[in-house]
């Protein structure tokens, strides 16, 4: 018995076969088995010559190297049909990894993806294969394949879209993919321009996506202020934007809506009488707002919302329980707005009772210089701050107390 | 998320309708179920009445790029009959009268299971091709 050209191609189909299912479950982390033409991704790497010391570990049971040849950082000497079996092959591991590994299941997506964009530039191999699939394709059945890559990340976010609302664990994973579509750009190797066609789509998608999870939110708060509910249970229902936050994978959007909706209800606390409820109220909040207050610092685009992030975000400073702490948080609002009037008045008022604390001391001439500073400040930012006039005077009387016990 | 047609009911992306349908003329006769006969039904369709469903649907999987398996020696038997000679429609899935039930229960001994091997007219046509080729 000899050994054929046919016994040949059949070794190899089975031993492909078995590669890329021991890459897959390695890479799932059970034991899977994959469509057996996904064997052919290790058929066209191997007739490359590829990955030729990794293939031959990959033979031996160490499919390990073999998979890491898969994590290239740009994709741009990849073949057509390489890319091509990629994108499907991530795809197919990113659906296979349960939602708790999150961190993986993405990365998988993000190189399915990424492979998709890269293949997208691969016009003449699109044409052909839309003619192996279709006996005579029309212009239009070829563009549907050249723009795939663009119906993948339509699938993405109505798979996004459709678990908003119940912030489900699948449909956030698919965010996190939409969020780093910048990085599929750049793996694949688009340029500035072609990556700014895929954003552009990712992030209209993932307002959407933001405003589906915040519609059941702003519905329930209609509801409520509809029937005049107060401000306490508006503020329980408004606390589930901290989940639709991280839904959304931190979307700026989400911390917007917070500000606007949150305001009137602290106002409404603030003005009760005991109005320590603020704190309750703002707590489960306020890292949407040092979020947000972080991004007016960083990007002017955001800027329109500097002076409504300060609004908020004071409340909560003025709760803070010492006073360091009051004019550390205020000192953070002027940061992002440095011309809030409020915010300016109430850092005044704080730092007059500072220098008072500090004249209280030893009438020492440090006393004396720091006290002196810190009310010269306080008018710089308010000058019709009242107890500006009561450090002057305590200020002038603890001068006079110095020169007569001579320090 | 759907399984993809061309993965459930292993088909070769690049085959031509006439072998789309043929391949699910086999799954149909396997069919245990008006059910499962109606799941076939509505992937043939997508895969054959609609070109575009089927572009995305081939896109979806992985493409053959396996190296081809050369022909062994069942291949080379002579007068093989191609799969379909023209373009299938949708009577094309209906399930055709079984051997048996043409010949009538007659034709088959009482005591003899139903099976392949003792149907007459399998055993006429696999005796005159073993004849024709010298086996």
């Amino acid at each position: 018995m000899t050994w054929s050209p046919r016994d040949e191609a059949l070794f190899w189909r089975v031993n492909d076969e078995e590669l890329v299912n021991r890459m897959a479950s390695l890479h799932v982390g059970r034991s899977v088995a994959l469509h057996p033409r996904a064997a052919g991704m290790v058929a066209l790497m191997r007739r490359a010559g590829t990955a030729k010391d990794a293939m031959e570990i990959a033979m031996r049971g160490n499919a390990d190297p073999l998979l890491r040849t898969l994590f290239d950082d740009r994709l741009v000497a990849v073949p057509p049909a390489e890319l091509h079996a990629r994108a499907i092959y991530f795809e197919t591991i990113a659906r296979m990894l349960p939602v708790t590994e999150e961190s993986r299941a993405v990365e998988a997506w993000v190189r399915s993806l990424a492979a998709w964009l890269a293949l997208q530039k691969e016009r003449s191999y699109l044409a052909a294969f839309a003619a192996d699939v279709l006996e005579k394709p029309t212009l239009e059945d070829t563009r549907v394949a050249v723009d795939h890559a663009f119906g993948v990340i339509a699938q993405l976010s109505e798979e996004a879209h459709a678990g908003a609302a119940t912030f489900d664990r699948e449909a956030r994973l698919r965010v996190l993919v939409l969020r780093a579509a910048p990085r599929a750009c750049e793996i694949a190797g688009l340029s500035a321009k072609e990556a700014m066609s895929v954003t552009s789509r990712t992030e209209a998608a993932l307002s959407d996506v933001t405003d589906e999870a915040l519609r059941p939110i702003t519905d329930a708060m209609e509801t409520a202020e509809a029937r005049n509910a107060p401000p306490e249970e508006r503020g329980r229902i408004l606390h589930r934007v901290a989940a639709a936050w991280y839904f959304s994978a931190f979307d700026p959007i989400a911390e917007q809506f917070a500000v606007d909706r949150a305001t009137p209800i602290a106002w409404e606390i603030y003005r009760a009488p005991g109005n320590q409820k603020n704190r309750a109220f703002l707590e489960p909040l306020m890292p949407l707002y040092d979020s947000l207050a972080r991004r007016i610092a960083s990007d002017p685009l955001h800027f329109a919302y500097a002076a409504r992030c300060a609004e908020i975000m004071l409340f909560y400073a003025e709760l803070e329980s010492t006073l360091e702490a009051q004019i550390h948080g205020v000192e953070q609002i002027l940061k992002i707005c440095p011309t809030h009037s409020n915010g300016r008045l109430v850092l005044s008022q704080y730092l007059c009772t500072k220098a008072l604390r500090v004249l209280t001391g030893l009438p020492t001439s440090a006393n004396i210089a720091e006290a002196t500073a810190i009310v010269d400040r306080a008018e710089k930012l308010h000058p019709e701050t009242k107890q500006i006039a009561t450090v002057r005077a305590r200020l002038l009387e603890t001068k006079g107390l110095g020169k007569f016990i001579g320090r | 998320m759907r399984e993809n047609p061309f993965e459930k009911f292993d088909i070769d992306p690049r085959s031509s309708t006439a072998q789309i349908t043929a391949r699910f003329r086999e799954l149909v006769q396997d069919a245990r179920t008006e059910d499962a006969r109606a799941v076939l039904r509505a992937a043939w369709e997508e895969l054959t009445l609609h070109p575009r469903d089927r572009l995305l649907a081939a896109m979806a999987t992985f493409p053959e790029t396996r190296e081809e398996i050369p022909l062994g020696v069942d291949a080379l038997l002579p007068n093989a009959v191609p799969l379909a000679t023209h373009d299938l429609d949708l009577t094309d899935l209906l399930a055709p009268p079984t051997v048996l039930s043409a010949l009538g229960a007659a034709s088959t001994p009482a005591d003899a299971p139903e099976t392949l091997m003792n149907d007459a007219v399998l055993s006429a046509v696999l005796g005159a091709r073993l004849t024709h080729s010298g086996r």
